[in-house]
């Protein structure tokens, strides 16, 4: 017996399909949960287009919501292991997956990526956090470099 | 320009809002991007001890003023960077230290809940500490808090704490603290006792009530010296406020 397991279909930027079980996105995506839920989705012919979200981007945030549907039950520390193995990308990733997090309202991505931005930042020197963000142009002009030095000589 | 920095405003302020005040108040520097996002960032918390130790502010050191001035000036520029922008204060946090009196710190602190209250402020957070707390309750150790908090309509979290009093003027009013749902008040002193209901009856959404050591001041019995016309609350009666769900009194 047992009914098999219903699947959505999401569509990638580049036009990928990608097959998912629809629990797994209804228990992470507030947005995909409504869809199901007001019925704008039909399991016929449907599939979500996700225009702003990239096939490898999508690929991981797919991942991300199988892996915490499956493994919920798991202890705490193998979750923080997996987490953070899972968000160990650059900072173009970073930004890929966050704007896709928001898009598509996984609350729990979205604190986690939260988490690991705040801990880019705290307690470091401007110069070690540009280094980490890739800022290769601050965009200030010399002078107003040399004035922020100035001002906020803690800072750096 | 990298990614992270194009990340839309919100998500800025987001990341923003989970970081300490410290490292939030770094982005400043870090970028121009970031500096835009910090000066549209709508949440300002202040603690005076960021600014200045105690020892920097004690008589006769001679930077003194200089060091409070810094703190008046970087309060004051946000907020005003905010308002001219047609942006919303929504959170004004003070934590301030002696700052009162002699440095008229007081005036300052008028004008910064004036600008919250008229700009959509919904969370006001006030602690000061020094001054009057352990002393007496003569005049000039109290903080008045400005009427204008009364025009504050999207208040939502209200907490005064330490040395501020609440003048029977406020009876004269009409509140707009229709969305007020947290109310926490410590060391507050109300010059007459039908403040405390006045101020709670407009609080009609109040879920949290929270009254650490607040103090009644009798102004009739004006032959008394100060410190014995006060006393602490008796009783307060509560009535008609479907949605509160604690009282810590």
């Amino acid at each position: 017996m047992g009914s098999p397991v219903k699947k959505i279909m999401l569509c990638s930027s580049e036009k990928e399909i990608f097959s998912v079980e629809e629990q797994v996105m209804v228990q992470h995506s507030v947005i995909i949960n409504n869809m199901i839920e007001d019925g704008s989705y039909n399991h016929e012919e449907s599939k979500i287009p996700l225009d702003c979200v990239d096939s490898k981007t999508l690929k991981k945030v797919i991942d991300y919501c199988t892996h915490h549907t499956h493994h919920h039950n798991d202890n705490q520390e193998d979750l923080e292991a997996w987490d953070a193995q899972f968000l160990n990308v650059d900072s173009n990733g970073l930004y890929d997956l966050l704007m896709a997090a928001n898009y598509l309202e996984i609350r729990n991505l979205l604190d986690l990526i939260y988490g690991t931005i705040k801990n880019m930042i705290k307690g470091k020197k401007i110069d070690e956090i540009r280094r980490i963000f890739n800022i290769k142009d601050h965009g200030f002009t010399p002078e107003e470099e040399e004035q922020n030095r100035k001002e906020y000589p803690h800072f750096y | 320009m990298d990614r992270l920095s194009g990340l839309p405003k919100t998500i800025l302020h987001d990341i923003l809002a989970r970081l300490s005040d410290k490292d939030a108040a770094k982005t400043i520097a870090l970028s121009k991007a970031w500096r835009d996002t910090w000066y549209s960032f709508p949440n300002l918390s202040v603690c005076s001890g960021d600014f200045f130790t105690i020892h920097d502010i004690v008589p006769g050191s001679s930077h003194r003023f200089s060091k409070m001035h810094i703190l008046f000036d970087y309060v004051t520029k946000r907020l005003l960077r905010l308002r001219d922008q047609g942006l919303a204060i929504k959170e004004l946090k003070l934590s301030l230290t002696n700052l009162l009196n002699p440095t008229r710190g007081s005036h300052h602190v008028d004008q910064w809940i004036q600008m919250a209250s008229e700009n959509g402020v919904k969370v006001l957070e006030l602690h000061l500490t020094g001054g009057c707390i352990g002393r007496d309750y003569s005049q000039d150790n109290w903080y008045d808090l400005p009427l204008c908090v009364i025009e504050a309509k999207s208040l939502a979290k209200l907490e005064l704490a330490g040395g501020i009093r609440i003048d029977q003027e406020f009876l004269n009013h009409s509140m707009k603290f229709s969305s007020v749902k947290s109310l926490f008040l410590s060391q507050v002193l109300f010059t007459h006792e039908r403040i405390i209901e006045h101020l709670i009856s407009h609080c009609t959404l109040i879920e949290h009530l929270t009254m650490n050591y607040c103090s009644v001041y009798n102004h009739l019995s004006t032959e008394d010296p100060l410190v014995q016309r006060s006393h602490r609350v008796k009783s307060l009666f509560l009535n008609g406020l479907q949605k509160l769900k604690d009282i810590d009194v």
